[in-house]
């Protein structure tokens, strides 16, 4: 069974915005029912799924039955998923196997965080924190923290520098430049980054992604050709995991569950990562999206950093990864963070990307992780 | 059992419920069983991937956390103090009193005279060594360079006591708004700009105390002194917010009250006065510099004073005119 995107809507990411949490669960439920090509009526959504990873990132619980309510009340089913920071991602999979087996027909999924809802950045990491393995909870690892231990084995194993992993966040934040969505949209060079604190030594604050607000939604459908006649089509979608803790694995520096996705993603859709045009990927701290290439097979084991300093993932490159300017630039609003991947491979397809247009994009790829990559969901999307 | 370093990451974020600094690793024994563990900060700057050590178990109210010591590594080198207004009177005292207990000095004043001279000598006597730093306290640049200097002198700074001050008394409606400018500068200001300037080396060499000398005066206000006493009692405030700042980051912040301490300050005071103050007091005599410098010494060697303002003053805060 054919199952396609049939609209797409964002809020603007911000660093802390003005909204409640449910005026911005409205604003993106709204939005994609609108931009519907040819419309499409509530009573046709058969499922909500809402992506949000804490209630301490805006105060709400048992938010789908908010929007079914604010739908009309029909007989849509609704729920929550948390899977850390790959919530949305998670969304996607259960939606796509909802459409799939035929039990429903149209999925309506919203994903948001107000992660500005608690006063502090301490009080953040902390809510954060939780989502690793409970050894680590008890030692007190923030998420930086194990970035920080996989990037300090990552350069010594492979003599990687801090200059490289800054590339990322430099080219992340140029692509956000181009994208009225993101939430910092600020032009950095590598000795920026290079200046910028240790938060967790060799991590800086400029190779962490941004904490911020944000909602987006979008709409699956198993008769796509019924509300559009450019649907953006998913050719796969695969989830995998790994071990919790950054310190059950046997390579440190591997993200074992991006790999065995990658792998079952592009089997699955009958590609290979030479047929992608564009990709969305999960760049929590720099180092993770140098590990997400070598993963999905794009660069060998250590070579990651090359494809950047080459200019291949650059905006103008072979493979543009993260036009949004990824979760440095267009930033991290946990349960909005997969679906606004998606969003974006939508649009790219559609040709509707604006500035950040990736010519003639016809393959995507979203690749989103969480924790520190105990689970990942990899998809990837045709026209 | 032996375990060994794996990969560690030197933490400056703290997260509640620990709110503090330390360093993570994943430490690895023979039968390669790998656990995350957390090692104390004082390690900073000398962890190791290879290190072997052993781990042991802190018992804490979250649960027993795995600590990872490495051997063969000393927990400290030598600790620096940077005390301003350094070169006489409590600032003297204090310099000499930590230089006994090992201290490496920075004497920070605003000109190098016999006095100082003097004072860098008697730390050198006491087994230590001293560099003079001149710095107006008053001025960020000034200190911003001072505070370098110190750091590229001895790699590393523990200890700051805001000890520089300046009286410029008269009732309040004589009292020019550059007399209330000037000491406020020095007696307030002197001690943000300080703190600023020497709090990230703290952070880098994993905490650190920053005590400040207030006085009897910021406590109860003193005719003559609106100036001085709002100096005093501002250092108050910046000790208790500091204090709460700086915690998670391993810097503790104290502020000390003296009443009258016997240095050119007090003895400047007219001896009407003085004797007056004495009649008023539980124990009528001045204080020795050396025995604000012992509560000095106690204040750093003793992790748990953080956030107070303790007063040191024969009883003064305790006795009313009518006593
Ligand atoms: N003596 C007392 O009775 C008494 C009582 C309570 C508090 N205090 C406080 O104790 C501290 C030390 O006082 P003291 O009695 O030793 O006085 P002091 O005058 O003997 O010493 C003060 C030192 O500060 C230095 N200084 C002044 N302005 C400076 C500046 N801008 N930059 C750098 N250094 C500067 C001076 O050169 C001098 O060496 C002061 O803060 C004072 O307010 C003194």
């Amino acid at each position: 069974m054919e199952v396609g995107v049939i609209s797409a809507y964002s809020l603007k990411y911000e660093l802390r915005t003005p909204k409640e949490v449910w005026d911005m669960i409205k604003e993106v439920t709204e939005g994609v029912i609108r931009k519907v090509d040819k419309g499409i009526s509530e009573e046709e959504i058969d499922l909500v799924i809402v992506s949000n990873f804490s209630d301490r990132f805006g105060g709400l619980l048992h938010t789908a039955p908010l929007v079914i309510s604010h739908l009309g009340l029909n007989s849509t089913k609704g729920f929550r998923v948390e899977n850390a920071c790959v919530s949305g991602g998670t969304a996607l999979y259960l939606a796509w196997n909802f459409l799939k087996s035929g039990l429903v027909r149209n999925v309506l999924i919203v994903g948001f965080e107000k992660m500005s809802y608690l006063p502090s950045s301490m009080e953040i990491n902390e809510v954060l924190m939780l989502a690793g393995h409970p050894d680590e909870v008890l030692v007190g690892s923030p998420f930086v923290s194990l970035y920080a231990l996989i990037a300090a084995a990552y350069m010594s194993k492979y003599g990687v520098k801090e200059e490289d992993l800054a590339l990322i966040a430099v080219k992340n934040h140029e692509n956000g430049l181009r994208n009225p969505l993101a939430a910092m949209q600020k032009k950095i060079s590598v000795e920026d980054v290079m200046k910028s604190p240790y938060i967790s030594w060799p991590l800086k604050l400029y190779d962490s992604s941004l904490i911020t607000d944000g909602a987006a939604a979008l709409i699956l459908s198993s008769e796509p050709r019924k509300y559009t006649d450019a649907p953006v089509m998913i050719r796969a979608v695969a989830m995998h995991h790994d071990h919790p803790g950054v310190f059950q694995r046997d390579d440190l520096t591997a993200l074992r569950a991006v790999k065995k996705a990658g792998e079952e993603a592009f089997r699955s859709a009958g590609l290979t990562p030479k047929d992608i045009d564009v990709m969305e990927v999960h760049d929590a701290f720099t180092i993770a999206e140098i590990i997400v290439y070598e993963m999905l097979g794009l660069a060998n084991r250590g070579r990651g950093v090359d494809l950047v300093r080459n200019g291949v993932t650059t905006f103008n490159g072979e493979i543009p990864v993260n036009p949004s300017g990824g979760l440095k630039s267009k930033g991290h609003p946990i349960g909005a963070t997969g679906v606004g991947m998606v969003a974006e491979i939508y649009w790219q397809l559609r040709g509707e990307a604006d500035q950040r247009q990736v010519p003639d994009a016809e393959v995507g790829l979203v690749e989103n992780h969480g924790g520190t990559g105990a689970t990942s969901v990899v998809a990837i999307f045709g026209r | 059992m032996v375990w060994k370093l794996i990969t560690y990451t030197e933490l400056y974020t703290p997260v509640p419920p620990y709110k503090s600094i330390y360093a993570i690793g994943i430490v690895e024994n023979e039968e390669g069983v790998k656990r995350v563990v957390r090692i104390d900060r004082k390690f900073f700057g000398r962890l190791k991937t290879g290190m072997v050590g052993e781990v042991t178990e802190s018992w804490s109210v979250f649960g027993n956390i795995p600590l990872f010591i490495p051997s063969g590594v000393e927990a400290r080198e030598e600790k620096v103090a940077l005390v301003t207004g350094g070169a006489r009177g409590i600032g003297a005292a204090i310099s000499i009193e930590l230089a006994k207990s090992g201290y490496l000095i920075a004497v920070a004043d605003i000109l190098r005279d016999t006095e100082a001279e003097n004072t860098i000598k008697a730390i050198s006597n006491a087994g230590s060594k001293a560099v003079f730093v001149e710095m107006d306290v008053s001025r960020y640049e000034s200190v911003e360079e001072g505070v370098k200097k110190v750091a590229s002198e001895f790699g590393r700074i523990d200890v700051l006591v805001n000890n520089a001050g300046i009286t410029k008394d008269s009732y309040m409606q004589r009292m020019s708004p550059d007399m209330w400018d000037a000491v406020i500068r020095v007696n307030l200001t002197g001690a943000y700009n300080c703190s600023r300037a020497v709090t990230p080396y703290m952070i880098k060499n994993g905490g650190g105390v920053i005590i400040n000398v207030s006085s009897i005066v910021g406590l109860i206000g003193n005719v003559g002194q609106a100036n001085y006493a709002a100096s005093k009692s501002g250092l108050i405030g910046l000790t208790y917010t500091l204090a709460k700042e700086l915690a998670p980051y391993g810097v503790r912040v104290v502020a000390i009250a003296p009443g009258f301490v016997k240095t050119r300050m007090a003895l400047a005071v007219p001896t009407p006065i003085l004797r007056d103050y004495l009649r008023r007091i539980p124990i009528p005599r001045l204080i020795e510099p050396e025995e604000i410098a012992k509560l000095v010494r106690h204040i750093i060697e003793n992790e748990a004073l953080n956030g107070i303002v303790i007063p040191i003053d024969l009883g003064t805060t305790i006795s009313s005119l009518k006593a």
